[in-house]
């Protein structure tokens, strides 16, 4: 008999976002998106029967979740009896003193991983099926890896693998696929946030929901059937934003709307109104432009649009035989083509002050 | 350096327009509206292109396909084209060689002598030096307004202030420092509490102690946490021991349950034999009700009698039916209303009296026809004819003897011998007269003596006795044949008579009498018989003919009387003429016994109908409480409900037995009780229940007590973190706030930059510039106002002066000027501007009505200047008053003028 089975791990429950441009409202309202994605998968395993639940580490973040929240995540487990459901803890919810998982009252269908030093092993009897899985006991490395390679396994049984680790790494449980490749028949691997098919058994589900930029592309769970030898599965792409990053390279002959249009038509207007966009702009821009205005002008064509500014102003140009004529055109040969962010701020705040004189009259 | 000749090729309304200007002053007249913008503008497009799309539809001609035009330039002693497209935006600048081609009118388009300039993007840049903006500044020299003076003054001194100090009469060195500097002061500095640094340095400080309280209060639930945990596992200790107790209990119980069950054993065997009885059964019990049974078999019983009932009435009316039949079939009903039955009552008593007549008369015929009968007529008939025969053949007799009488016979014999006789003579003569005839021709013939020919007339004689003779002849014969045919007449006339005396004789004997004579007699009274005969039949057909006319009497009546009864469809006879008669006085009652049968058969009908509902009504009520008991018949009914009554019995003693059963072991199921109690021993182990329960109980308090310490634990919990920031939220605001922090200081330290360097252009510019600009205006006003101001300077503080030529040491404030020196100061500084910026080319001056709102006396002056300025450079003065050019013809100031 197959056994279905959802794969996830990473949802970083009660996460702290770093990305600077993100206001206090949007990483209050991502956070509260982590919280609704954590609740989507409950329902994907209660509609597609899953049998097996297994989160690769990460489920929380240690530090940040309360335990208001943890017994909420408990009362999700509990809404889905027919489901088991294996928490691995990693890097993020690592299994030490400070892990209040410990101390909440987990329904009978949840199995938190325990063991930190060795590889424990979880039977299920019914289904024929082993699960063998060692959790993080700190936030900083693990290198437990030669426990792996020291299970031994029920050949008659399905073996599962299931872990939080960045298996090229050093120190973040690093795993030479090759020992292990052949003796589970499916490894639900966690610690990496973009889906990740390393082998046939081996994968990475990534993160349900992307949390930076970093985390581009589809994202969502994997789901599967099982059987000895033979996992069937595919990623179920859930996740209700994405990150993604566009370059854009500029020309000193570009004009305000030429440029406002390419970054208006960058991507896809659906795209545009829901996702995280991130803009690189590259290239040289005509002194006379306020690169300013157009990103506070862009920014009305999405949902969430932040710019790299790697451009740098044009800043010699037009040069009338030594006649620098006023203040405004000696004042941008004052600056040279450099890089520096302060020379550049300095830069455009004494156009954009020069500019506005010159408007005002 | 001037423009010589404009053509616009197709721009605006212009379509292959051409204006000539000369190097010296120029006034272009036009009124309002007739194109001098235009034409201003095409100076500035064709040499800078397009800066924005506005313009470029504003001037696209809209009755040509072309856009374009040319501008002859010359330049030191060169001249050059300029030729732009203006609808592809494209430019080319020809240096012409040719100088004869110069007056050629298409020469712009003639490239062949021509040679073309390329990497130039912008013209005006080119040959004027300056950019598009500078262009408009100085080349295009708009006025200074309707001002006072004052305001002149102030304006002005402003703008070579802004000159001397940012190259840039609009641009304010002390604006700019004082805008850099507002922004510094708006981000302020974390010490002051005002600005947007101080609140923000406040609100981290805010937050940071925020985070300390969420991370203490992380550590009171993860302490809370643990005691809860701690006494989680109390709680599973407790409950093990009262678990332990608890079955203590249970097994005390279950003993004395046993007991209950060896009690309840027996009974149970009962109830299960009743069971096994009531399965047999079961099965045909249906859930019938004797009430039901009872209504049922009444309705049946009342259905039949229904039925009889009905049975009856359809007899009934059968009955009615035949009876009324045979009303419907009775002859009244066939009586017309207009049937006259007295009519038909005379006529038949004329028929009848009609037919006894007839009766007596036929008999009357019949005993006439009987006596005639008795005579024998055609005896009678038969000697009358004989008779009659006789008399003919005698009076044949007597004729045939009149005929053969001689007389005639001697009369015809001599007439026959007369005509032989003569006949004979006439041949004769005939003869001779041939003869004699043929004599004469024969003399005549041989003597040939024509008068012998007349003898030939003798022929002719000849011939005429020849006929005479021959038909004397003729008669002679018949005579002849006559009297031989008389002979031969007489002959038979013997014969015959003697053949009808033989006939006669035969008759009489024939008739047995002896001779004619009594026959004659005989004959007498056979003819009065016949008299008598015949008269008798002449009264019989009299009589007949009476017979006839009633006969035809009574068909008449008859015939009127079938023609009644054919109504009727009946023959006439005395019995159906009373039967009519009867029929015709039953009528009306018939037609009222008809009415009360068909009345009768309505009300059976009716009742049957009505017998037929209730008939129906009482089966669907017997269907339907059969149905209710799922009988198919009452028969079965009646069985299903005996059975069912047994089943009552049975059920009745079942229920005795389990109440039995119920007493002694309550609610608890028997099997149950059997299954718990199986491998419990019969035997009972006392305890004290009481006691150990009150174990339980005090276990159970203890278990509440932690119970309650953990719920209290959890919500002390829940109130830490309700009453808690969230950790991720703070600190997030940390780095929010620390951010900002950050980008304000970068802030004002790139407003520090930028005012440094500003400050420095600023202050190279004044080093630089503001000498150059102060000598070019010092020469340009002494210049224009014919050396009466000698210069003009400004010192380190900005105070610009100007100085006289009179009173050398005085510096006059430009608040003291004139109007119109300050408009000569205005344009020096204008005319400064332009040789600066292109490097002393003078470059044309180009005056868009710039002197529209100045009186006379200004405009004079003004006037003045421009003439003396176009001594050195090109100046064109768009106008719209003609008051220049007239004002210029007065003052003797030479000028091209150009009316458009």
């Amino acid at each position: 008999m197959k056994l279905k089975f959802i794969h996830t791990s990473d949802l970083h429950l009660g996460k702290k976002f770093n990305i600077n441009n993100f206001s206090l409202k949007e990483r209050q309202k991502r956070r509260q998106e982590l919280w609704n994605t954590f609740d989507e998968i409950i329902r994907t395993a209660k509609i597609k029967e899953a049998q097996y639940l297994f989160i690769a580490g990460d489920l929380t973040e240690g530090e940040y979740i309360s335990y208001k929240e943890l017994n909420k995540i408990s009362e999700k487990f509990d809404s889905i009896p027919d489901t088991n459901v294996i928490i691995t803890c990693g890097q993020s919810d690592p299994y030490n003193i400070n892990n209040m998982y410990e101390y909440i009252e987990w329904p009978d269908n949840v199995y938190i991983i325990k063991n930190t030093e060795t590889v424990e092993k979880l039977n299920f009897p019914n289904d024929n099926l082993c699960i063998h899985s060692i959790s993080w006991d700190n936030h900083e490395k693990n290198e437990k890896s030669q426990s792996i390679y020291d299970i031994s396994v029920d050949e008659n049984k399905i073996n599962i693998l299931m872990l939080h680790s960045d298996i090229d790494s050093n120190e973040r449980l690093p795993i030479n696929i090759d020992i292990i490749k052949n003796k589970f028949d499916y490894c639900p691997f966690g610690g990496r946030h973009n889906f990740q098919h390393i082998t046939n058994n081996i994968v990475y589900c990534g993160t349900p929901e992307p949390l930076s930029f970093e985390d581009e592309g589809e994202h969502g769970i994997i789901v599967g059937t099982l059987e000895k030898k033979k996992a069937d599965y595919s990623l179920l792409p859930i996740a209700k934003r994405k990150f993604t990053t566009r370059q854009i390279e500029l020309s000193v002959s570009y004009s305000f709307n030429k440029i406002l249009d390419l970054i208006k038509f960058s991507g896809d207007t659906f795209s545009n109104t829901k996702d995280y966009v991130r803009i690189e702009l590259t290239g040289q821009v005509n002194s006379d432009i306020s690169m300013d205005e157009i990103e506070i002008e862009a920014k009305q064509f999405y949902y969430y649009i932040e710019f790299e500014d790697n451009y740098i102003y044009e800043t010699e140009g037009k040069n009338y035989e030594g006649n620098e004529f006023n203040i405004i055109e000696s004042y941008k040969h004052q600056f040279d083509n450099s890089n520096d962010k302060l020379q550049q701020q300095a830069f455009k705040l004494g156009l954009e002050v020069l500019r506005k004189e010159k408007v005002v009259k | 350096m001037y423009i010589k000749r404009l053509h616009l090729k197709a721009f605006g309304k212009f379509i292959n327009k051409k204006i000539s200007f000369n190097n010296g002053f120029n006034i272009v007249f036009g009124e309002n509206e007739s194109g001098k913008s235009t034409i201003h503008n095409f100076i500035e497009l064709i040499m800078y292109g397009f800066d924005d799309m506005s313009k470029h539809n504003k001037y696209k001609p809209w009755n040509s396909p072309l856009y374009k035009g040319y501008v002859e330039i010359t330049h030191g002693e060169k001249n050059y084209v300029i030729s732009r497209n203006f609808l592809l935006d494209t430019v080319q600048i020809f240096k012409k060689t040719n100088e004869a081609n110069e007056s050629n009118e298409e020469n712009e388009d003639n490239e062949t002598n021509d040679y073309l300039i390329e990497d130039i993007e912008v013209p005006g840049e080119y040959f004027f030096n300056i950019s598009r903006i500078s262009f408009n500044n100085t080349i295009s020299i708009s006025q200074l307004g309707n001002k006072t003076e004052k305001e002149l003054a102030g304006e002005l001194k402003n703008k070579i202030i802004n000159l001397s100090s940012t190259k840039d009469e609009d641009i304010s060195i002390d604006r700019i420092l004082k805008s850099l500097n507002r922004i510094k002061e708006e981000a302020g500095s974390e010490d002051d509490e005002k600005t947007l640094l101080g609140q923000y340095a406040l609100r981290l400080e805010e937050l940071r102690k925020a985070k300390e309280n969420s991370l203490i209060s992380n550590r009171q639930v993860m302490f809370l946490a643990m005691e809860k945990k701690k006494l989680q596992s109390k709680i599973h200790e407790l409950n093990v021991r009262i678990q332990d107790r608890n079955k203590e209990i249970s097994d005390y119980e279950l003993s004395l349950e046993k007991q209950k069950f060896l009690k309840a054993q027996p009974l149970m065997r009962e109830i299960d034999s009743i069971n096994e009885e009531l399965k047999l059964i079961e099965g045909d019990v249906a859930a019938c009700s004797k009430e039901d049974y009872k209504e049922a078999s009444e309705t049946e019983s009342s259905l039949a009698s229904m039925k009889n009932e009905k049975k009856r009435m359809l007899e009934e009316k059968a009955d009615c039916i035949s009876e009324l039949k045979l009303n419907e079939l009775d002859l009244c009903n066939y009586i017309p209303p207009d049937f006259d039955i007295d009519k038909l009552n005379e006529d038949y008593g004329l028929l009848k009296a009609s037919g006894d007549k007839i009766n007596a008369l036929k008999e009357k015929m019949q005993l006439d026809k009987e006596s005639i009968d008795s005579i024998n007529i055609d005896e009678i008939n038969k000697f009358i004819k004989d008779y009659t025969e006789v008399e003919e053949l005698n009076s044949k007799i007597e004729i045939n003897k009149v005929l053969t009488d001689n007389i005639n016979y001697d009369l015809m014999k001599k007439f026959g011998k007369k005509q032989g006789w003569m006949s004979f003579f006439y041949g004769l003569s005939g003869t001779a007269f041939v003869s004699a005839a043929a004599v004469s021709c024969c003399y005549a013939y041989y003597n040939n003596n024509i008068n012998y020919y007349y003898g030939g007339i003798g022929f002719l004689l000849g011939i005429i006795f020849f006929v005479f003779s021959w038909r004397k002849r003729n008669i002679a014969l018949n005579t002849k044949k006559e009297i031989e045919s008389m002979e031969c007449q007489h002959a038979d006339s013997i014969l015959i008579n003697g053949k009808m005396n033989d006939q006669i004789n035969e008759i009489v004997k024939r008739n047995n009498y002896e001779d004619y004579l009594a026959m004659a007699d005989a004959y007498q009274k056979k003819s009065a018989e016949k008299g008598i005969y015949e008269e008798k039949i002449e009264l019989l057909n009299n009589d007949d003919n009476i017979l006839n006319g009633l006969l035809e009497e009574s068909n008449i009546i008859r015939e009127r009387l079938n023609k009644s009864l054919s109504i009727l469809n009946l023959s006439l006879s005395q019995d159906n003429i009373i039967e009519i008669n009867d029929a015709y006085e039953r009528k009306d009652s018939v037609k009222l016994q008809i009415e009360n049968l068909k009345n009768k058969i309505e009300q059976i009908d009716k009742d049957i109908i009505r017998l037929d509902k209730e008939i129906s009504f009482e089966e669907k009520r017997l269907t339907m409480i059969l149905k209710a008991n799922g009988a198919e018949d009452v028969e079965s009914f009646k069985k299903a409900v005996e059975l069912n009554e047994k089943h009552k019995v049975l059920l009745n003693r079942r229920e005795y037995a389990e109440g039995i059963l119920k007493n002694i072991i309550g609610s608890t199921d028997y099997y149950e009780l059997k299954r718990r109690t199986m491998n419990v021993s019969e035997e009972v182990k006392e305890i004290d229940k009481q006691d150990v329960q009150l174990s339980i109980f005090r276990l159970n308090e203890e278990k509440t007590a932690i119970l309650n310490n953990i719920e209290d634990i959890h919500n002390e919990i829940e109130d830490i973190e309700d009453n808690t920031r969230n950790l991720a939220e703070v600190e997030e605001e940390i780095s929010f706030y620390e951010k900002k922090i950050r980008s304000f200081k970068d802030k004002i330290k790139a407003a520090d930059l930028a005012a440094e360097k500003i400050k420095k252009i600023s202050n190279s510019i004044k080093g630089d510039f503001m000498p150059l600009l102060k000598s070019t205006i010092s020469d340009n006003f002494s210049y224009l106002t014919g050396g009466r101001y000698k210069s003009v300077s400004i010192d380190e503080n900005m105070i610009i002066t100007v100085m006289s030529e009179e009173e050398k040491d005085r510096k006059i404030e430009l608040e003291n000027l004139s109007g119109g020196t300050l408009d000569q100061l205005y344009l020096s500084l204008r005319i400064a501007l332009s040789n600066i910026l292109s490097g002393n080319q003078n470059i044309p001056l180009i005056l868009d009505d710039s002197f529209v709102q100045y009186d006379s006396k200004r405009l004079g002056k003004s006037l003045e200047m421009l003439s003396r300025e176009s001594e050195r450079r090109q100046v064109i003065l768009f106008t719209c008053q003609e008051r220049e050019a007239e004002l210029s013809k007065q003052m003797n100031i030479p000028f091209n003028y150009i009316k458009l």
